[in-house]
């Protein structure tokens, strides 16, 4: 496939993945009839509460990525730059509670955690029991992106800097610095998941603005007003996506690479046994605190077996569902990323512009989104069924998978592919060469759209085909009818499957690995 | 009269392997099952099942997170006719047993607004005075048959109400 054929479909790819926020605008734009009309938008005209919601998700989206960065920047300068004790244990399993999603984690710290949020131990309602679910459950994403950071860095700079000033100032005038933009991007992205999140306020009674659109949409089936309510929520998010954007530029948000190891570290000497506190006691609270609490939740054998009874079915349909739309994704998002890496000029910024937009759109919108597209005669055949959660779920996620899959194009040399294309096509460059050494970033992209999709619970509640339920669904629906045994037990059937799933993947990731760059 | 009679033996046929629905055939189920757990969506939905759908029909609760094996399900997680993201329980009573009854449309707006809308401030007055009505019902009456006889008097006069049931709370 020649190069102007691929932009060519990448752009009909952001074409597909902008589709439902257009045709928002459109919907939100035009009377009954489809003529242009403003008479809608006097919904945009908030009232005093919607403004005091607006507001109290924005101070929600700050407080948790501070949080974040309070916590996830310094766990990765522990991990990554100290012998803190028990480091290598901690590096590895601290991201796992990533497979926990923040409304498993406002479940568990809310209902089950003996004296929890809701019983007061902890003194937290409202907006702080909120951001202590967010921040427990987001942190991963700054020390990742942290890490990423270090792993990236010269590290000549801070050795000279050591050298001639010692670790702590070669640590305040280089090393944060350099990091500064991994560290900003992670605040945004936090403040970006945090501000669109609808679950974890639903759970937790919080008020916040995605709700009142939820309830627009869902109690009261006035489409329209929850489209235009939708706007300020989609331009404040998109500010700071593009922000993000801007701030990064070229730096890898992922490193796909094998860690070089050997970088500088700084001794901590017997104040590394009490540092080791620090992620232990974080890891604890983000990872094993909620898992124990939801065994002990889900009581004996008997209560599995009658979750299984009841959420089998959703279970299964989880399974294909994100299968086929993580592997959607890594289909379609291989073109586009590879255009993203090869392309140079001003296009390249535009189509990154649009493909990184849905990474801004608050779960419900999209849904909203896709049902206002898909409802439509011509579209029969789709509405209704089980390919619009997937194509629901590619639309939603590819936007990460794109990123993931960039990381390991890059990492290919550009030259390899001219000298093949001297006595070879294009797609036998790709099949000979391309391929081959992209095949582990394809499955970690996989893994990634995968995991997300299996979680889900925002637009699969819209968008699912009637009748059918996925795994997040049907504990949704448990946990309103206060089946407590069962809601943890379906809770640990999701979190064991997206475990096996992530290690099966990892596994293949590995030997693909090995095989690519032997 | 052959003709007649094929028809007749495949309806018991496609009837008896469940894929006509007891609602959609007319063929009103004597027993329907739910969970316990009360609140007005579930009163209401029982209110429902003995005035307009099923007049005697016997109507069991079971405990929580009990697989319903018997029965119509209803307003409990795996039923049809449950609580879903944008339908309450009576609204899917509703849509199964194809209940076009104006007043009862009128409920169901009220049910909807108390089970869907989140916030406390409702949409319209009556949810506020029904909601707060049952969280006393339900928190003062320990005995059920007491608790689902007053539920019933009190549906039953609110279906008899005439005016203002859908009278609107300022934004």
């Amino acid at each position: 496939m020649g190069r102007k054929r691929l932009l060519a479909f990448s752009l009909l790819f952001s074409g597909f993945v902008l589709a439902p926020f257009l045709m928002l605008f459109f919907s939100a734009l035009t009377n009954g009839e489809g003529s242009l009309s403003f008479e809608n938008l006097h919904v945009l005209k908030l009232t005093s509460r919607q403004w005091v919601l607006l507001g109290r998700s924005v101070l929600l989206g700050v407080g948790a990525s501070l949080g974040c960065v309070i916590l996830g920047a310094p766990m990765s300068l522990l991990l990554n730059r100290t012998d803190v004790w028990g480091r290598s244990f901690f590096r590895k399993v601290y991201w796992l509670s990533l497979i926990l999603p923040p409304y498993i984690q406002a479940i568990v710290w809310s209902k089950y955690i003996p004296g929890g949020i809701d019983s007061g131990w902890t003194g937290m309602t409202g907006l702080p029991a909120a951001f202590f679910v967010f921040i427990l459950s987001f942190y991963p994403i700054v020390t990742l992106l942290v890490s990423s950071g270090l792993e990236a860095m010269d590290q000549s700079l801070e050795e000279t800097a050591r050298l001639h000033r010692g670790p702590w100032a070669a640590m305040r005038k280089v090393t944060l610095p350099l990091l500064f933009p991994h560290i900003a991007c992670g605040a945004i992205l936090v403040f970006v998941f945090t501000i669109i999140n609808f679950e974890v306020a639903d759970i937790l009674r919080l008020k916040v603005y995605p709700l009142e659109i939820f309830i627009f949409f869902s109690a009261y089936y006035d489409e329209k007003s929850a489209t235009i309510l939708s706007l300020p929520l989609i331009f404040t998010t998109l500010i700071f996506v593009w922000a993000q954007m801007r701030y990064m530029g070229e730096k890898s948000y992922v490193n796909l690479g094998r860690s070089q190891g050997g970088g500088i570290v700084y001794s901590l000497g017997r104040r590394r046994y009490v540092l080791a506190l620090f992620p232990a006691v974080i890891t604890f609270l983000a990872l094993a605190a909620p898992i124990l609490a939801l065994l002990k939740g889900a009581g004996n054998l008997v209560n599995y077996g009658n979750a299984w009874k009841g959420g089998a079915g959703a279970v299964w349909y989880s399974l294909w569902t994100s299968a086929a739309s993580a592997g959607g994704m890594a289909l379609f998002s291989f073109p586009v990323a590879y255009c993203l890496v090869r392309m140079r000029g001003g296009l390249r910024g535009v189509l990154d512009f649009l493909i990184q937009t849905p990474f801004g759109a608050p779960s419900i919108v999209l849904g909203i989104g896709f049902i206002t597209l898909w409802n439509q005669p011509f579209f029969d055949a789709v509405y209704g069924t089980s390919l619009l959660l997937i194509l629901a779920m590619i639309a939603a996620y590819s936007p990460f998978v794109i990123k993931v899959i960039s990381a390991g194009i890059k990492r290919v040399d550009e030259d390899l592919e001219s000298v093949g294309r001297m006595g070879a096509g294009p797609l036998k460059v790709a099949a000979r060469i391309l391929l081959p050494l992209t095949a582990p970033s394809l499955i970690a992209g996989f893994a990634v759209g995968f995991i997300l999709s299996l979680s889900n619970l925002g637009t699969s509640l819209l968008v699912v085909a009637p009748g059918r339920s996925t795994l997040p669904i049907t504990i949704y629906n448990y946990l309103h009818y206060g089946a407590d045994e069962t809601v943890c037990a379906l809770s640990l059937f999701l979190l064991a499957l997206t475990a096996a799933s992530l290690a099966l993947l990892l596994l293949i990731y590995k030997y693909l690995s090995g095989r690519a760059w032997r | 009269m052959g003709n007649k009679l094929t028809c007749l033996i495949l309806l018991v046929i496609i009837h008896g392997t469940g894929f006509l629905c007891p609602p959609l055939f007319g063929m009103e189920a004597a027993l329907y099952v739910t969970w316990d757990g009360f609140e007005v969506d579930k009163l209401a939905s029982m209110w429902l099942i003995k005035r307009h759908i099923s007049p005697g029909a016997a109507i069991k609760v079971l405990p929580k997170g009990t697989p319903i094996e018997e029965g119509v399900p209803f307003d409990a997680p795996d039923a049809g006719m449950g609580r879903k993201f944008n339908q309450s329980s009576f609204d899917n009573l509703m849509a199964a047993y194809h209940l076009e009854d104006p007043k009862l449309k009128q409920i169901a707006l009220l049910v909807r607004d108390i089970e869907l809308n989140t916030w406390e401030a409702k949409r319209y007055r009556k949810s506020s005075e029904i909601e707060l009505y049952f969280f006393d019902l339900v928190k003062s009456e320990s005995d059920r048959e007491v608790m689902f006889e007053k539920a019933d008097r009190y549906f039953d006069a609110l279906y008899r109400t005439d005016a203002g049931i859908l009278e609107e709370n300022a934004p």
